[in-house]
């Protein structure tokens, strides 16, 4: 399909003079600190001695464009530059940590997903009765509610009082993948109820403006069973609609993860980004926010791609 | 553009004025990429004051792009276009929207056309208010007495648009055309999405209008029995250019081009004696205006088709005094290649 | 190939009635209460018979399709009287059973083509699981079946056009492919509500043309509801006229046209532009359908008809014979000589 690889090709076109701003903008927060950026890498008793040595190593006293240069053909190289407290390359810090994080995103993910659709799809075929009625308000409870005060319950009364589920911290999912999923479950639920509320809300909109289309009484006209209709038909039409959903909720997982780090003392990236925001540890700030802002843009390219994928009038031309 | 002939579809009658004069009249959409989408691609004729100037033709041959045309709603891209006399082009802005005044249009969608905010009395003062017709309290009477042209009582005036049938609003936006008394009217699908009854109600009420008012139509359907019943001449129109243009009797009745006989043979008779006997319409669908034909625009599609008509654009030529056709084979007697007698238009004998 | 086998009035009185629609009426819930925008509809189809089912938009052509197949919006409308078909009533069966006569034994198409077929399936999906959902073949026998369903309705290239999506074919070729689907199981009824309607005159010719083959050959009997009663006349053998809710006549085609028995026949008919008229003033019908909320007690046609008498207003007005198959529902149906078209 020409058209489709035409699709594809005009949009990954699109996306890399938005990367590029994105590096921009993550370069520029270094430089929107207030005063000299050395004296405050450098930390509240450096010597002046030590600030000119964080100025050199930061490369700070050549021009703003040729230090940017440097930086986005390192990060280009995978360099992401030394953490200013461990001195390690924040490359490896961001990779050890990553999995822990990820492992709790997907999770969250497909909890919202599975209890989120059958949820909405259950409250659009039985639109404005009174399970209907209840399931919205589960959501827009669910929506509200904050995921680190539900992070506290239930490390609180499964972990601590019933002890069903370790309470903190991570294993790697390669060394034990049991204890990696154990530990990831209630990080992920406490993350999930938003999720489970965002998609069971868009899906239930969706699916009901679908399930009164012409199409679907041409479905039933043909006689096919009412499931079929619901689950090939409605899931496929509403795709469009799910996959922005995944999207954006992923976005925003990303970012309440490091809420939720911190309460399951979990080694992520988020709690990366806490420790190191704390400590001015800009260097390790800046490239995590960077590897975020690339997989929220990656992903972003990813849901476009599916987009053609299951709606065959995207792909036009 | 070629070796079409332009000759010039003649009024009527020599006297009568011409209120709108097209000469190779051309309306081409750019295209980001390949060559342009040619809606409109030559077309000649001339609209009479006091006639109604019918169009028929297909999705997409281009009728209402040439009707946004002929009141300045779209510019042209090639030919020239007379109105009152005067060529638009080269008129200053002021000299422009009087002008424009003369040449009003309605479309077929009578809801979308009318903001549902407004009642129908600021709806029909609205066009006097943009144009600063009259008085205010010459415009309160003006509005009630169009109103009542169009059939409407003073009840009407202080409801919204969703508080009228189709009818009805179709009749609030033919008010709003005649509020700033046009000469000519340009008529979009206005009765296509009306029940027949109502339909009839306002075909009777244009032609009322035209007997008080002197006005003139240019009348655009897909409908042939609407096209026959309201015009006074009939332009065929496919794929942005005139296949026939004549006299209402010389196109329904004497028709010259293998497309109109295919309208008139397509369209759907109530009448046992008059219905289809043979059961052949015309084969496939309108080609792309991306992709015209070579030659002869409809070649792809006509049975009378023959080399000649890939290789060269048929001449727009006057057959009949007043009667224009572009076909190579114009008025050959009708007969396709298997013999078939194709001559099925006017009165048949039943075959039930 | 000419209709005239059959003769205009279609299948002789001996052939067996397929479909039964006896005393139907419909009600929709509003916050008014409940309207009834059906009442007390009445018709059979035979074996390859195809009845015109024509009235002014919004007096139940729709929901009466609709209610033979038990497609009503659920919960918002219901359905009550009767429709018997294969020694059942359609309106009281389950579910289970409406799902084996849907797409089987009786389909229905619709007006836009574009927008009742599902944009994100193939044709060939489309096809396919009709089949599969009432037989029980493979993947590759229900895919030829679909093809030469394609190939049957006049579609080119049906070996490519089945593996596209509906936003790649024209108006006229998704028409003809929602007849494929709908025809796919050489069904014993088809309903066609408005199914030419969206179509220029060259392909509503092609398709009226295409439906008259398919019931000639396989003796499908074709529901045919259109508001345009040229469209009717060159397809159907009877014509059912509705108002208001209400059959007010049924007739074989031909007699209803030449000379029509209830005056609403009539005033559709002197409403219609036709070449045959020239230039000459319509006759339209005067007024507006009453609303379903506040029907008139007697005749419902009274306020707009040209030959009403107080009698008329008074009681509910019945069905009257008016000739062989023939019924209308005017006091006067007897004594009125009403105009229609030219024979
Ligand atoms: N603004 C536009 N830009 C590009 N193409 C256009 C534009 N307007 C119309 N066209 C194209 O020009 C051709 C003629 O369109 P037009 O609307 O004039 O047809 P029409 O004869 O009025 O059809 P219909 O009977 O469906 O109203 C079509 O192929 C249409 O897609
Ligand atoms: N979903 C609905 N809710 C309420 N009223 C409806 C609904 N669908 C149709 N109706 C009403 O039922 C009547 C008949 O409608 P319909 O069968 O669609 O008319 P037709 O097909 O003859 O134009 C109309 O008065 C219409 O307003
Ligand atoms: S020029 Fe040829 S193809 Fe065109 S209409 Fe005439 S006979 Fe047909
Ligand atoms: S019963 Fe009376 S009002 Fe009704 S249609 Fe007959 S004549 Fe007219
Ligand atoms: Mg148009
Ligand atoms: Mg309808």
């Amino acid at each position: 399909m020409s058209g489709n690889a035409r699709f594809l090709w005009r949009r990954l076109s699109q996306f890399l003079p938005v990367i590029l701003l994105a590096t921009i903008v993550v370069f520029g927060l270094v430089q929107l600190i207030p005063g000299d950026p050395a004296v405050t890498l450098a930390g509240e008793f450096a010597t002046k001695e030590r600030i000119e040595e964080v100025r050199r190593l930061y490369g700070l006293d050549r021009p703003l464009m040729v230090q940017y240069g440097a930086w986005l053909w390192d990060a280009l190289r995978g360099d992401l530059s030394q953490s200013l407290l461990s001195s390690k390359p924040v490359a490896d810090l961001i990779i050890d940590r990553f999995p822990a994080t990820l492992i709790v995103v997907v999770g969250a993910v497909l909890l919202s997903l599975a209890v989120g659709i059958p949820l909405g799809m259950a409250a659009a075929t039985r639109a404005r009765s009174r399970f209907d009625a209840a399931v919205m308000a589960f959501s827009s409870f669910g929506v509200a509610l904050p995921s680190f005060w539900l992070a506290m319950v239930l490390v609180y009364w499964v972990a601590l009082s019933w002890q069903l589920l370790p309470a903190t911290g991570s294993v790697p999912f390669s060394s034990a993948p049991g204890d990696a999923i154990a530990h990831a479950i209630l990080p992920a639920i406490a993350l999930a109820a938003a999720g489970i509320a965002e998609v069971s809300r868009q899906v239930r909109s969706a699916l009901i403006e679908v399930l009164a289309s012409d199409y679907i009484r041409t479905l039933r006209a043909k006689g096919l069973r009412r499931w079929r209709i619901l689950w090939q038909h409605g899931l496929k039409n509403i795709g469009v609609t799910l996959l922005t959903v995944v999207g954006l909720l992923i976005n925003r997982l990303l970012g309440a993860t490091v809420v939720i780090e911190a309460v399951f003392a979990i080694p992520g990236i988020g709690s990366l980004l806490v420790h190191a925001a704390i400590n001015k540890d800009f260097a390790v700030v800046q490239g995590v926010v960077l590897v975020m802002v690339l997989i929220v843009i990656c992903l972003n390219l990813i849901v476009d791609f599916l987009y053609a994928a299951i709606d065959p009038r995207v792909a036009r031309g | 553009m070629n070796e079409r002939v332009i000759a010039m579809p003649r009024p009527p009658e020599g006297e009568r004025t011409r209120l709108a004069s097209a000469q190779d009249l051309q309306v081409h959409f750019p295209r980001r990429s390949g060559p342009p989408l040619r809606a409109v691609d030559g077309v000649s004729f001339d609209v009479v004051a006091g006639e109604t100037f019918g169009i028929i033709g297909e999705s997409g041959s281009g009728k209402s792009t040439l009707a946004r045309a002929l009141v300045c709603l779209q510019p042209i891209t090639g030919g020239a276009l007379t109105l009152s006399g005067r060529s638009p082009a080269s008129l200053s802005a002021a000299s422009l929207r009087l002008l424009r005044r003369d040449f009003q249009i309605i479309f077929q969608d009578p809801r979308a056309a009318l903001n549902p905010r407004m009642t129908v009395r600021a709806l029909v003062a609205e066009p006097l208010e943009i144009q600063s017709i009259g008085t205010r309290d010459g415009r309160r009477a003006a509005v009630l007495d169009l109103l009542d042209r169009v059939g409407l009582g003073p009840e009407f005036a202080d409801r919204y648009p969703h508080q009228l049938s189709g009818g009805q609003r179709q009749r609030v936006n033919i008010a709003r055309a005649l509020a700033v008394r046009p000469k000519l009217l340009v008529c979009d699908e206005v009765v296509a999405a009306l029940d027949v009854s109502i339909q009839a109600d306002m075909l009777n009420l244009f032609k009322d209008l035209q007997d008080e008012l002197g006005l003139t139509y240019v009348f655009i359907t897909h409908d042939l029995a609407v096209v026959a019943h309201v015009s006074d001449r009939i332009a065929v129109m496919y794929l942005g250019v005139f296949m026939e243009l004549g006299s209402k009797a010389q196109i329904t009745e004497r028709p010259l081009h293998p497309y109109t006989r295919a309208l008139l043979d397509a369209a759907p008779q109530a009448v046992p004696s008059y219905r289809r006997v043979h059961r052949e319409p015309l084969q496939g669908e309108i080609p792309s205006p991306l992709a015209p034909p070579s030659g002869c625009r409809f070649r792809t599609r006509c049975p009378l088709a023959v080399e000649v008509c890939a290789a060269s654009v048929p001449a727009w030529r006057e057959v009949q005094p007043g009667h224009f056709v572009a076909c190579h084979r114009a008025g050959e007697a009708m007969v396709s290649t298997d013999g078939t007698d194709l001559r099925s238009q006017g009165v048949r004998s039943a075959a039930r | 190939m000419s209709m005239s086998e059959q003769g205009a009035s279609g299948p002789g009185a001996t052939v067996e009635t397929l479909l039964s629609v006896r005393g139907l009426s419909v009600f929709f819930k509003t916050r008014a209460g409940e309207t009834q925008v059906a009442s007390d509809v009445s018709f059979d189809l035979r074996r390859g018979e195809r009845v015109g089912l024509v009235g002014e938009s919004g007096c139940g052509k729709t929901v009466t399709g609709l209610s033979i197949l038990g497609l009503l919006p659920r919960g918002a409308a219901r359905a009550a009287g009767e429709v018997r078909f294969g020694g059942h009533d359609l309106l009281a069966a389950p579910e289970r059973h409406l799902n084996r006569v849907r797409g089987r034994a009786i389909s229905m198409i619709f007006q836009e083509p574009m927008s009742a077929l599902d944009p994100v399936f193939t044709i060939g999906r489309q096809l396919s699981e009709t089949i599969r959902s009432h037989f029980d073949v493979s993947t590759r026998e229900a895919q030829e079946r679909g093809i030469a369903a394609l190939d049957a309705v006049g579609i080119p290239l049906p070996r490519q056009r089945y593996f596209e999506y509906p936003h790649q074919l024209s108006g006229g070729m998704r028409q003809r492919a929602m007849i494929a689907i709908a025809t796919v199981c050489h069904p014993d009824v088809l309903i066609a509500d408005e199914a030419t309607t969206a179509l220029d005159v060259t392909i509503q010719a092609q398709i009226i043309d295409l439906l008259i083959r398919l019931s000639d050959e396989n003796g499908m009997a074709i529901l045919f509801i259109s508001h345009d009663l040229g469209v009717i006349a060159e397809a159907c053998h009877r014509l059912v006229t509705m108002y208001a809710g209400q059959v007010v006549e049924d007739a074989p085609l031909d007699d209803a046209l030449v000379r029509p028995r209830h005056p609403y026949t009539a005033g559709l008919l002197a409403s219609m532009p036709t070449r045959q008229k020239g230039a000459r003033r319509l006759t339209s019908i005067p007024g507006r359908v009453p609303s379903p909320a506040d029907m008139p007690d007697g005749c419902r046609f009274a306020m707009r008809c040209t030959h009403a008498q107080p009698d008329c207003r008074r009681a509910a007005v019945a069905l009257v014979t008016t000739g062989p198959a023939a019924l209308a529902r005017c006091r006067r149906a007897h004594e009125l000589t009403l105009a229609g078209v030219a024979a």
